[in-house]
């Protein structure tokens, strides 16, 4: 995992579950690589995202109730964990995104302001 | 909440959650593998690039279990485990580490209960606020005042929360049984609940029993119902006789009760109700001790000027306005003025010696816990090669110092049971010990609790943080002891064993300063010698108080006693030295009323007591004309007379009659604290209305035993049915009393040197034992290659003590 310019954006605790959550509702259910690929696709290669932090997002959004698990084939016919977006972890996903828009908004503006 | 829960229902299904964590890491990885292969990689690289790629398992998973169930629970319970298992692996070392801090630990909690219980037991609530009110004369703190000046107090003060008035007295006391002379104090209403003073049995005083003068009821503590009325429950009720007045005995204090201890520290065997009234005789007649609890956040200072103010009482009568023109009324805070609490100053040296005492017990046990961690160095190496972070492998740490430090805080609590009891065995009766002080109570086992939680922290901060600053892959690496590293960490421990040799020596000193000064202190020349003296004091009836019957009373007890089996000498006095002090007003040289300490003595008092004439002649046998004589003191004789010659001079007694000065004899020190005052003597049949006891003076051929003291009293009841004879007391043991609690400190800093010592050398060996065991190959090689056996064991006979040597130096002039 590595980029080619820049160095690796760290990543806020909770901004990932939001991420993740967003994934799962865009793409449907996913496993843990799934989410992993997506996520440095998306990002370009310039988020460092270790096992070590995704698996604890997943087990935390999968304890609030807002994604559940099950045990499904793969395409390659492997047995893999497949995480979906549960009707509670869609109502937090939009609070959370709309916390996050007013939350960004803000810090953009107080940005701006200083410049 | 619902995260709580989850987690609860993941813990209790931990090894289903744990097994399916499992499996789905595998199958990410199987996917990142297979992923890899359909770009095109080979099976055999693409397996090793996907674990490249998925990171350190171990990690995710523990990162991932900390998410999981309660990690909290979870991973303690598994450092027990894991420091159960690696105490059973090295036993001996277990052993030493539990036995040193066990020592520690035991050692301090029961010093530590022991003192608290009885040099810095608080006897009642609000103890820091209570002051007493008195003045000064000559180095002595009086606690006497009078109602005249306490009254503008109780009735306008400001900074005065409550107040607690005691008249002490003493008389002889009817049973019903028997006669017995007994110290008994006359309280005013919040005496007992100022000083936390409770009825086991029947009731304390009713508050109209304070109001009128018919009310004669009495309370008694428990050791004087114990003592003379057997401890029988059917007491509450029955009336006795004191001074010929009938009163009801009405409750038992219980044992606990523990009001400040008067000036020459009799303590009550009962208490009566102290009526206040507005009659001038209450109100000037009686000195009294008067105590008040300040107000919360009235500072001694501001309580003070109040007092200097309301207490200058106008209508006082001309003799106290004389008596306190010198030296005012003020207050004094009872820390200061309870001779039980005089101790203050040496808290903090004996605090400290505690303190040092549990330091050298701690850095023995960093040193063996350091010792441990060198010998698990691999196993520690590998824990975080395979991904144990650092914070882990430091609750390993911390949670192995725990179960350590608690075993020991076990054996320490059983060893300090045992030792407490003795420490209050060899002090008592002398140190004011409740009943049950031989126990610890829950303070003590917080305080061990604590302080096992301290030395927790102690033991496993210095090791972890040697730990934390390694290279795993070197504590890996070593299978020996690294060079450089073991020569840091034998560094270490040898310095560490060098402050314990420091602070054992510095306690020795300490306690060698000490035992010096308590030497001298006992070694004080008194002006007589009171080694194998009985002081028998005699409470007499009104009607033996009278010159005549007095006489008698004194010739006969003399004549039956001279001849006594076991007597040496005998002789009379009015209150024994050492026991107590009377005074009285005298003329002094420029006219004024000054207060002189006097004691009536007869004839043979003199040569009974081994004092020396410094001039003149001793009291003569029998009246000598109608004139008054006395014999005055050495100070007496320098302070009134200065260089001229005091024989023959005419000292007026209560501004009327005039006595002559026949003898100056030398100064008897009554308080070792304070210097001798002035003090006159005069003979037994003169003015002898004065005072309502008489003192007789044993000198015993023997060490006095109880059989020899139970038939003297015996002998005195013969005498006269009607004396009421109280405790004898050994003046011998007075003496001694009077720095039990230098001795009682003494002790404990012998005991903690001593200690301290032990636990010095333990570490000196436990050190050289490891680097002799470290040094094992090397010695082996040097022997093979000819050193000579004699050189080895010099080279460690030296090392050894070298550190000793640098320890004491140090100890000795830090």
């Amino acid at each position: 995992m590595s980029s080619e310019n820049s160095k690796p954006i760290q990543i806020f605790q909770g901004t990932l579950d939001l991420i993740v959550l967003r994934i799962l509702e865009t793409m449907g259910p996913q496993h843990a690589y799934g989410i992993a690929t997506r996520l440095q696709h998306v990002s370009e290669h310039s988020l460092n995202l270790n096992q070590g932090t995704l698996y604890p997002a997943l087990i935390r959004l999968e304890q609030q109730g807002w994604i559940a698990g099950v045990w499904r084939k793969t395409e390659n016919n492997r047995d893999a964990k497949y995480y979906f977006i549960t009707r509670a972890g869609k109502k937090a996903l939009g609070k959370e995104t709309e916390r996050w828009r007013r939350l960004a908004g803000l810090v953009e503006k107080l940005l701006l302001e200083g410049s | 909440m619902r995260r709580l829960w989850a987690r609860l229902f993941s813990y209790l299904n931990r090894e289903r959650v744990e097994r399916e964590l499992v499996h789905e890491i595998d199958s990410h990885i199987a996917l990142i593998e297979d992923d890899l292969i359909s770009r095109g990689m080979q099976p055999s690289e693409a397996r090793l690039a996907a674990r490249c790629d998925f990171g350190n398992v171990t990690r995710t998973r523990e990162v991932y279990r900390e998410q999981l169930g309660l990690p909290w629970i979870e991973t303690a319970c598994r450092d027990l485990r894991s420091a159960l298992r690696s105490m059973r692996r090295a036993p001996t070392l277990t052993l030493a580490i539990v036995a040193t801090l066990a020592l520690g630990i035991g050692a301090v909690t029961a010093i530590f209960s022991a003192v608290d219980q009885t040099v810095l037991h608080k006897p009642f609530l609000h103890y820091d606020r209570f002051a007493v009110f008195g003045w000064d004369l000559r180095d002595l703190f009086v606690n006497i005042s009078y109602p005249v000046q306490i009254m503008p107090c109780i009735e306008q003060g400001k900074s005065f929360e409550s107040f607690a008035l005691r008249d002490q007295d003493r008389g002889a006391l009817n049973t019903g049984t028997e006669t017995v002379g007994a110290e008994y104090a006359s309280v005013s209403r919040d005496f007992f609940s100022a000083f936390n003073g409770k009825a086991v049995l029947g009731r304390l005083f009713r508050p109209d029993e304070f109001q009128t003068a018919s009310a004669s009821v009495m309370v008694l503590t428990d050791n004087f119902w114990r003592v003379y009325f057997g401890a029988d429950p059917g007491v509450i009720g029955r009336s006795v006789i004191l001074e010929n007045r009938t009163y009801q005995i009405v409750g038992i204090l219980s044992p606990e009760f523990s009001p400040p201890t008067p000036l020459f520290g009799f303590l009550s065997d009962f208490f009566i109700p102290l009526r206040l009234r507005r009659d001038p005789s209450f109100l000037q007649s009686r000195g009294l001790q008067a105590f008040t609890c300040l107000r919360k956040g009235v500072t001694l200072t501001r309580a003070n000027s109040e007092v200097s103010v309301l207490c200058d009482a106008p209508d006082a009568s001309p003799f106290l306005k004389e008596r306190f023109k010198k030296s005012p009324l003020y207050l004094k805070s009872l820390s200061d003025a309870d001779p039980r609490m005089r101790f203050t100053k040496i808290h903090g040296a004996f605090l400290g010696a505690v303190g040092f005492l549990f330091s050298i017990a701690c850095m023995n046990g960093i040193n063996l816990m350091l010792v441990r961690l060198i010998e698990r160095r691999r196993e520690l190496g590998i824990r975080s090669a395979l991904g144990g972070t650092r914070g882990r492998v430091m609750h390993l740490i911390i949670t192995e110092s725990l179960a350590l430090n608690l075993l020991a805080g076990l054996f320490g609590v059983i060893l300090a049971c045992g030792i407490k009891p003795l420490i209050i065995n060899v002090m008592t009766p002398s140190i004011d010990a409740f009943a049950g002080a031989g126990n610890l109570d829950s303070r003590a086992l917080l305080f061990a609790f604590a302080i096992c939680l301290l030395s927790t922290l102690l033991i496993a901060i210095v090791p972890a943080w040697k730990l934390s600053t390694q290279d795993p892959q070197s504590m890996l690496r070593e299978s020996g002891i690294a060079f450089s590293e073991g020569r840091k960490l034998l560094r270490l421990r040898a310095s560490l064993v060098v402050s314990c040799t420091a602070l054992a020596m510095v306690l020795l000193t300490g306690t060698g300063l000490m035992i010096q000064s308590v030497q001298k202190l006992m070694s004080v020349d008194r002006g007589f010698n009171p080694s194998r003296r009985i002081a028998f004091w005699i409470d007499l009836p009104k009607t033996l108080q009278l010159a005549k019957p007095r006489i008698n009373l004194v010739q006969r007890l003399e004549e039956r006693l001279q001849n006594f089996p076991g007597i040496q000498d005998v002789t009379t006095t009015g209150i024994a030295p050492l026991v107590g002090v009377s005074t009285r007003g005298l003329s002094g040289p420029d006219g004024s009323t000054v207060e002189v300490d006097f004691n009536p003595v007869s004839p043979t008092y003199f040569r009974g007591m081994n004092m020396k004439l410094l001039k003149g002649r001793w009291l003569p046998s029998r009246p000598e004309g109608s004139h008054g004589v006395m014999v005055i003191n050495e100070s007496m004789a320098n302070e009134w007379f200065g260089v001229e010659d005091p024989i023959g001079r005419g000292i007026k007694i209560d501004g009327e009659r005039s006595w002559q000065v026949i003898g100056v004899v030398s100064d008897v020190r009554d308080l070792l604290r304070a210097t001798a005052g002035p003090k006159y003597y005069y003979p037994v049949w003169q003015d002898s209305d004065r005072m309502p006891v008489i003192s007789l003076i044993v000198n015993s051929s023997i060490k006095p035993t109880p059989a020899l003291i139970q038939s003297i009293r015996k002998a005195i009841h013969d005498v006269e049915p009607q004396a009421g004879v109280r405790v004898p007391v050994e003046l011998e043991e007075a003496a001694r009393a009077q720095i039990n609690k230098e001795r009682f400190m003494l002790f404990i800093l012998e005991l903690i040197s001593a200690l301290s010592m032990l636990l010095a050398v333990f570490g000196l060996f436990s050190v050289m034992a490891y680097s002799v065991s470290q040094r094992m190959k090397e010695f082996g090689i040097r022997l093979s290659l000819g050193a000579p056996a004699q050189r080895v064991f010099n080279a460690v006979l030296g090392r050894g003590l070298a550190l000793g040597g640098i320890g004491i130096v140090i100890g000795l002039f830090g």
